[in-house]
């Protein structure tokens, strides 16, 4: 229960159920509100049901909330015409207005699969057999290729679910982008050769179809709601 | 699964006779949503927009939430983006009408208020007085009959805080009832500071 400054209360009025800046009252009528909707949060406390007894504010208060629930939910609602064909035509014109868009992002989804299973088949050796070429350590090629595989995750999650995009977006720039710049640097300072730096065409195509992808319609967020914040109510 | 998420379940394979059961269904609860929360004359075309958004949506819905809420949370941001779009509109007019009062005094270009012809009529009238927040989490438990959970899911808050509103709109509805008339709205007093 909230302590409250007996000094603070204000004179009394003439009971009329209007709120006051009491924090006792807002408490009960919170608690009385909730109760009137079969919610059982915030609990009708002790300390509730005592201010209740006391307060005569709150007992007009709860009469009033009463009545006023009883007549909102009593309204008698509208009968609506049924407009389901002309919904259903409008829909329909918007999905079809709307085709050869989804199947630019759809192509782009199964493009990123694609790069993804390329990505991975080229690294297996790296990875799993510690072979990145003659001069690479057996370590060094596996770090190699988590680092790789973790770019191949990152389209596959966003070929699931396209409002990744952005997200995947942010690690493949910088990845990509270095790869390139350094595959130039190295092939003037004759370190590598363009035919040995091809594979990273891979991560160049993942680029850009991730970039298509984050540039299509931010749909609505999916079906699932913020369970979370039921779990923090209170 | 509800019986309505499973229709939006199947609605996603694009056949329209379950497009058009999923919409037969939910269509009453969202154009009275859009009613309350914006206003009649306007609640056909916002439960169209609605509904657009939603079978664009409708590829990414997912069968473990539920689809009434998914649907209505959809509604109450179509609804919210237009209310946005009102004020910004309202702020541009109020621009132009002072500049128009200066040339042409006592040139009016408010509507006039629909009058409230019946029980429904009043109470909307009552609850478009409450701030949004609040008309939002009344609309949602009392009219439409959610628990504070779902409407907390909708307006995305905890279910506390759909309750706390909730109390503060009965508060302020029973003290609009109480001073008999209801409040003067915005337009009027705007109307009135013009004269």
């Amino acid at each position: 229960m909230r302590w409250t400054n007996p000094w603070n209360r204000r004179a009394p009025e003439p009971p009329t159920g209007q709120p006051t800046e009491d924090d006792d009252c807002a408490a009960a009528r919170a608690a009385l509100s909730a109760q009137l909707d079969g919610e059982s949060e915030p609990p009708l406390t002790e300390a509730i049901t005592e201010h209740l007894a006391d307060c005569p504010y709150c007992a007009v208060w709860q009469e009033s909330a009463h009545r006023l629930t009883r007549r909102v939910r009593l309204t008698s609602a509208r009968t609506l015409p049924d407009r389901t064909t002309q919904l259903l035509a409008a829909v329909l014109a918007d999905q079809s207005a709307r085709q050869p868009v989804r199947s630019v992002y759809r192509l782009a989804r199964w493009g990123l699969v694609g790069a993804a299973a390329a990505q991975l088949l080229i690294i297996f050796p790296a990875l799993i057999l510690g072979e990145a070429g003659a001069l690479v350590p057996a370590h060094a090629a596996r770090e190699l290729g988590a680092f790789n595989v973790a770019l191949a995750v990152g389209y596959l999650a966003a070929a699931l679910r396209p409002s990744r995009a952005r997200g995947a977006l942010l690690l493949a720039v910088p990845a990509t982008a270095l790869l390139v710049v350094l595959a130039i640097i190295d092939t003037a300072l004759g370190e590598t050769t363009l035919v040995a730096e091809t594979p990273h065409l891979v991560a160049v195509a993942g680029w850009a179809l991730l970039w298509v992808l984050s540039r299509g319609p931010q749909e609505e967020p999916p079906g699932r709601v913020h369970r979370r914040t039921r779990a923090a109510a209170g | 699964m509800d019986e309505l998420t499973r229709l939006a379940v199947q609605a996603r394979r694009g056949e329209p006779s379950v497009m058009a059961s999923f919409i037969r269904a939910t269509q009453r609860e969202v154009y009275s949503l859009c009613a309350y929360l914006v206003d009649e004359d306007t609640a056909e075309d916002l439960a169209q927009e609605t509904y657009l958004r939603v079978f664009r949506a409708l590829p990414d819905f997912r069968k473990e939430s539920s689809a009434r809420t998914w649907l209505l949370s959809i509604t109450r941001r179509v609804c919210m983006d237009e209310l946005r779009r009102r004020i910004r509109r309202r702020r541009r007019e109020t621009l132009v009408a002072e500049f128009s009062t200066e040339l042409n005094a006592g040139f009016n270009t408010d509507r006039p208020a629909p009058a409230a012809d019946d029980d429904q009529g009043e109470v909307r009238e009552l609850l478009s007085q409450l701030p949004e927040d609040r008309r939002s989490a009344f609309v949602l438990t009392q009219i439409l009959g959610l628990s504070y959970a779902d409407a907390g899911d909708i307006c995305q808050c905890p279910a506390g805080t759909i309750g706390s509103r909730v109390a503060r709109a009965r508060g302020d509805l029973i003290q609009a009832l109480e001073r008999g008339a209801p409040r003067r709205t915005e337009k009027e007093v705007r109307r009135d500071a013009m004269d």
